[in-house]
């Protein structure tokens, strides 16, 4: 296929790392659900080496895969020891059909958004904390060992904000913020320094390519919580996590939904390399790239809410090719939803946005 | 009158406390429940609204207020009698659509709604379209607000308004949406009355749907 070259991590590092246009506009995905990849390989994807198959298949440069807090949080209960017996008691199920590629109903997990299981300092005490420790890293080196030559790892960590509403609940904790900023204060602490040691941690293995922090502080229309919240509790330890990686030689991306105008200046400053996944109905990837794009790179884009999901695979090409078209010259931009392909994006909608890039994104760009 | 604007300031400021003192202490000083309500408690929410609409406010400021509102209302509520009471301008049933268990906006918009003197009914989440049907019917609502935070579940929203077309129900409830991949195009697209991409933009919208023709 034109464009198809093999894994090579160096142009995600170029576009990344903001150093002029790469052979190719790179595709990056946070994850892929395992209904696409099994309807794309034609058989279960079951073990790690499937795994990677797919990604290489797909024509990515690197495999991402969940580490820390992330991993107890939303149950991902792989072989993770101490950490996984928390999941269960902090988040919601509920069933429907949720995917296009199968007519049975399946159960998805939701954060808790009233009443989380930590209101307390009580409970904040009784907590079984996991340690940094207490993961397994040692995936990392058994997903790489399936890789070809070029490919890397990019592992991605839930952050320092969310962790915090999904275990206070979000209501509660943004309540807590004015009347109970000592708890706050405990938690942002505790789970700060679990995730950074996590970061610590993986650092120190070579397949590392990345690093992705996701950490949600927005909804469509504005940030969730003020500006001066985020800067006293959040940004200090984006801030550590991207010096981190620095001194480690790798880049860092941020993934936050929604609209992060009133930051995009703050993040700058936290020192991250990428901004994803930029939702098209809270901000303007053209705006961005005229305004940060000598600061960012931006990464995303392509409409989960609309165009993936409801639209045709001629409605993802067109649009695929308006972004390689708008966002893609000079390098610093790489193709991927505008959140992650869930299973309720048609294969053929997955399909036609890869392969408008494998064969329009090519530099320089022509279209 | 001080009385008056301690008691906005309070419900503005979050603040909880101050806003049952402040309350108390109007009443008091002489004024009725109906004053304290209509020139008191929702002018103040509607502030509340425009600081969100503006980007002043965010989530926590918002809940505070709300609350704060809450606590002031649950007082004046033995003091209003029948003929003082805020005339509702309508009864709102609400709920997220099946499968989908995110509520914090919608919760914002049934406490923006309740500060604006709508009538609340909220199902909660995991609401299939049937209940959403015999709510409505039940309470004879003139609006009905759908949330979800997926397009996979924002796609039940359709359903929810097939339910409604079968029975004989569309013509008689006004149906808004709202939520993270809901757009005015899908709105259009499954025939709802109208979109709000928050939850301040949700009362203005109500408002406008419940008023009658011509105002």
């Amino acid at each position: 296929m034109a464009g198809h070259t093999g894994p090579d991590f160096e142009r995600v590092r170029r576009a990344l790392l903001l150093q002029g246009e790469p052979d190719r506009v790179p595709l990056a995905e946070l994850e892929i659900s395992r209904d696409i990849k099994t309807a794309f390989l034609g058989r279960p994807v079951q073990g790690l080496g499937a795994e990677v198959e797919f990604w290489v298949e797909a024509g990515y440069d690197f495999a991402p895969l969940a580490m820390g807090l992330v991993t107890v949080l939303m149950a991902d209960f792989r072989r993770r020891g101490k950490a996984t017996s928390m999941a269960r008691d902090i988040l919601r199920t509920a069933r429907a059909k949720y995917s296009v590629l199968s007519e049975e109903e399946a159960e998805k997990l939701w954060a808790e958004e009233g009443k989380g299981v930590i209101t307390t300092l009580e409970e904040f005490e009784a907590f079984n904390w996991p340690t940094a420790q207490d993961f397994d890293y040692s995936i990392l080196e058994a997903l790489a060992r399936h890789m070809p030559q070029g490919m890397k790892v990019v592992p991605f960590t839930v952050g320092y904000f969310a962790p915090v509403y999904f275990l206070m609940g979000a209501e509660t904790l943004f309540m807590s913020l004015y009347e109970n900023p000592d708890l706050v204060e405990k938690l942002f602490q505790k789970v700060g320094s679990i995730e950074l040691g996590v970061l610590e941690n993986l650092l120190e293995y070579e397949c590392v390519g990345a690093v992705w922090i996701t950490d949600d502080i927005a909804y469509s229309e504005n940030l969730m919580v003020s500006p001066k919240h985020l800067r006293q509790y959040v940004f200090p330890w984006f801030k550590r996590a991207t010096d981190l990686c620095k001194k480690k030689g790798r880049p860092c991306i941020y993934h936050s939904d929604g609209n992060l105008y009133d930051v995009i200046g703050d993040l700058i400053d936290c020192g991250f390399n990428a901004l994803h996944p930029i939702e098209p109905k809270a901000m303007d990837i053209a705006y961005l790239k005229r305004t940060v794009g000598d600061k960012l790179c931006l990464m995303g884009n392509i409409d989960l809410a609309y165009t993936l999901t409801l639209g045709t695979p001629e409605e993802v090409a067109q649009e695929t090719k308006q972004r390689l078209h708008d966002v893609a010259p000079g390098g610093g931009y790489c193709v991927s939803s505008s959140n992650s392909v869930t299973e309720y994006v048609p294969l053929e909608n997955f399909n036609a946005m890869r392969q408008t890039v494998l064969k329009y994104g090519t530099y320089p760009i022509s279209i | 009158m001080p009385e008056l604007e301690n008691v906005s300031n309070a419900v503005m400021g979050g603040d909880a406390a101050a806003a049952e003192q402040a309350t108390r202490a109007a009443l008091d000083g002489g004024l009725s429940a109906a004053e304290i309500l209509k020139q008191g408690l929702i002018p103040a929410m509607d502030v509340v609204g425009q600081k969100m609409k503006t980007g002043e406010y965010y989530l926590p400021e918002v809940l505070l207020s709300s609350r704060a509102f809450s606590v002031a209302s649950a007082i004046l509520e033995p003091f209003l009698t029948e003929g003082d009471r805020v005339p509702s301008p309508g009864k709102v049933v609400l709920g997220a659509v099946k499968g989908d268990l995110h509520d914090i906006g919608k919760n914002l918009v049934a406490v923006m709604l309740r500060g604006a003197g709508f009538e609340v009914i909220d199902l909660g989440v995991d609401v299939p379209p049937q209940r959403f049907l015999e709510a409505v019917q039940e309470a004879n609502a003139d609006i009905l607000g759908l949330s979800a935070l997926l397009t996979t579940t924002m796609v039940g929203m359709k359903e929810v308004v097939a339910c409604l077309a079968e029975n004989g129900w569309r013509e008689r409830v006004k149906v808004i949406i709202g939520g993270a991949p809901v757009t005015p195009r899908f709105a259009q697209e499954i025939g709802a009355d109208g979109y709000s991409p928050d939850a301040a933009g949700a009362v203005e919208l109500a408002r406008s749907l419940v008023a009658p023709a011509g105002v």
